[in-house]
């Protein structure tokens, strides 16, 4: 089976929001995300400035092995919704958000192979 | 055409085959035009033990009926039945395809959103067949009355050649999980799928159901 597959959050902060953000992704995102199989690649600050004036994009990056990890992740998000609720207890920090699904160029046509 | 689907949850899920032995003389009187009645396979979720699928050529011929397939299923012992009357929606068949299917697979949604959201759910969901080959007929529905505890709004349904298709490249391709699965991830902030799914399937006679 081909991988890794990346889950990928794209966030736009409220000024001042960020640094508060990623510490609550540490703190109370990360246990559940590795209790269902994924792992945390890389959170990203652009601009990397810690500011109370200033928003940021933040984007967090996390990894399951293969498609039957990530159904594996997307089945544990539905039977637990403490990671969706992460969101919502979060909301006020947060002015938009995108989550999406990628992969690695290079293994593109071999996901597809199925 | 319009459509009729019931899940049924035995109560004793060891009865399954001599209940749908027992039901299929039944269903036999409600002057469907086409019946299918199957045990679930393993792997449903949500799916139930048994399911009823009829078609009449109208929702009235349909309402004619209605209390004999109602009567038929109250005789037997279930802790739920899952339900849907529908009118076909958008709907394909696969080039070629005239019979032949060994299973087919219905799923009932629950969806809430807003009007643009609802409607690439259905757009994103239409575009499977085009990447997910062993996909021979497929139809997106609207629900006009849903059965049971969860107030379904849409039924996708399809026919597969075989299991693997429906479990292998349908739940594999990165069309599934990359795209159409958005709609149904709590995380996903414009989700709209907000009950769990009735995802069921069962062997098909090989005739064709969706047309």
């Amino acid at each position: 089976m081909s991988g890794p597959i990346f889950i990928v959050e794209r966030i736009t902060t409220h000024p001042g929001c960020a640094e508060k953000l990623v510490a609550a992704i540490h703190d109370d995102y990360l246990p559940l995300a590795t209790a269902r199989g994924m792992s945390l690649d890389r959170i990203l600050v652009s601009p990397p400035i810690w500011d109370p004036e200033l928003s940021n994009e933040v984007t967090v990056t996390w990894t399951v092995p293969d498609t039957a990890a990530w159904w594996q992740m997307a089945k544990g998000g539905r039977a637990d919704r403490r990671s969706a609720e992460f969101w919502t207890n979060h909301a006020d920090l947060i002015a938009h958000r995108e989550r999406s699904m990628a992969a690695p160029s290079g293994i593109v046509q071999e996901l597809a192979d199925v | 055409m319009y459509n009729v689907t019931r899940i049924l949850h035995l109560t004793d899920p060891t009865d399954t085959q001599v209940v749908i032995e027992q039901l299929r003389p039944k269903l036999d009187t409600t002057a469907a035009s086409r019946i299918v009645a199957g045990a679930t396979l393993p792997g449903v979720i949500n799916g139930g033990d048994v399911i009823v699928h009829l078609q009449y050529a109208d929702q009235e011929a349909w309402l004619a009926q209605r209390d004999v397939l109602d009567k038929t299923l109250d005789a037997i012992a279930t802790t739920r039945i899952d339900g849907v009357d529908y009118a076909g929606g958008p709907a394909g068949v696969r080039d070629g395809y005239t019979g032949g299917a060994d299973v087919y697979r219905t799923l009932l949604i629950h969806a809430e959103g807003s009007d643009g959201a609802l409607a690439q759910f259905s757009a994103d969901t239409l575009c499977m067949p085009r990447y997910v080959q062993s996909m021979l007929a497929w139809r997106l529905s609207p629900v006009d009355r849903a059965i049971g505890p969860t107030p379904w709004t849409h039924v996708w349904e399809q026919e597969y050649r075989d299991l693997d298709g429906l479990l292998g490249e349908y739940m594999l391709h990165p069309v599934h999980w990359a795209v159409v699965d958005r709609w149904f991830d709590p995380e996903f902030p414009d989700f709209v799928v907000r009950s769990p799914v009735c995802h069921t399937y069962c062997p098909s006679d090989g005739q064709p159901i969706i047309t």
